[in-house]
């Protein structure tokens, strides 16, 4: 499994997330809102608070519109799982 | 357009939210720079499972 964090923030905000929360994966750095556009999480500002899951032939098996941070990582990795 | 009917239109374009992609749909491809600069494309994790998280800002605990 591979997980892809993405905000429209730049890289450095990003590189400093990373290191302050010892993120083990990418942080997609979506500063021209090309992937918020394609994916339905916002044109401007900041990024909706969504996540999907992807299986391994590319398509969308799952969507989570609203996503509690507290309960997040449980309720995806039981779907992964 | 009436006054009205421009209050409505007006506050409609602030409650629009983007629309979400549906299950089952193809997750369409990407060629982005990640934090640590390097690029990553969706494509590259094809025969894996992906979790794509999007996240409003860096350092929010969120």
């Amino acid at each position: 499994m591979q997980i892809l964090g993405a905000s429209f923030d730049t890289v450095a905000d990003n590189n400093a997330f990373a290191a302050s929360a010892g993120l083990p994966f990418p942080l997609l750095c979506d500063t021209d809102h090309v992937l918020g556009r394609a994916y339905g999480a916002g044109r401007a500002g900041f990024a909706s608070r969504i996540t999907y899951i992807i299986d391994e032939h590319g398509s969308i098996t799952h969507t989570f519109a609203r996503v509690k941070p507290s309960t997040h990582a449980q309720e995806v990795l039981a779907c992964v799982q | 357009m009436s006054r009205f009917m421009l209050c409505i239109h007006v506050l409609g374009l602030l409650l629009r939210r983007p629309q979400m992609l549906a299950v089952g749909t193809p997750a369409p491809d990407f060629t982005v720079t990640a934090h640590d600069g390097s690029t990553v494309r969706l494509a590259d994790f094809r025969g894996k499972t992906v979790v794509l998280w999007f996240y409003p800002k860096a350092n929010t605990g969120d």
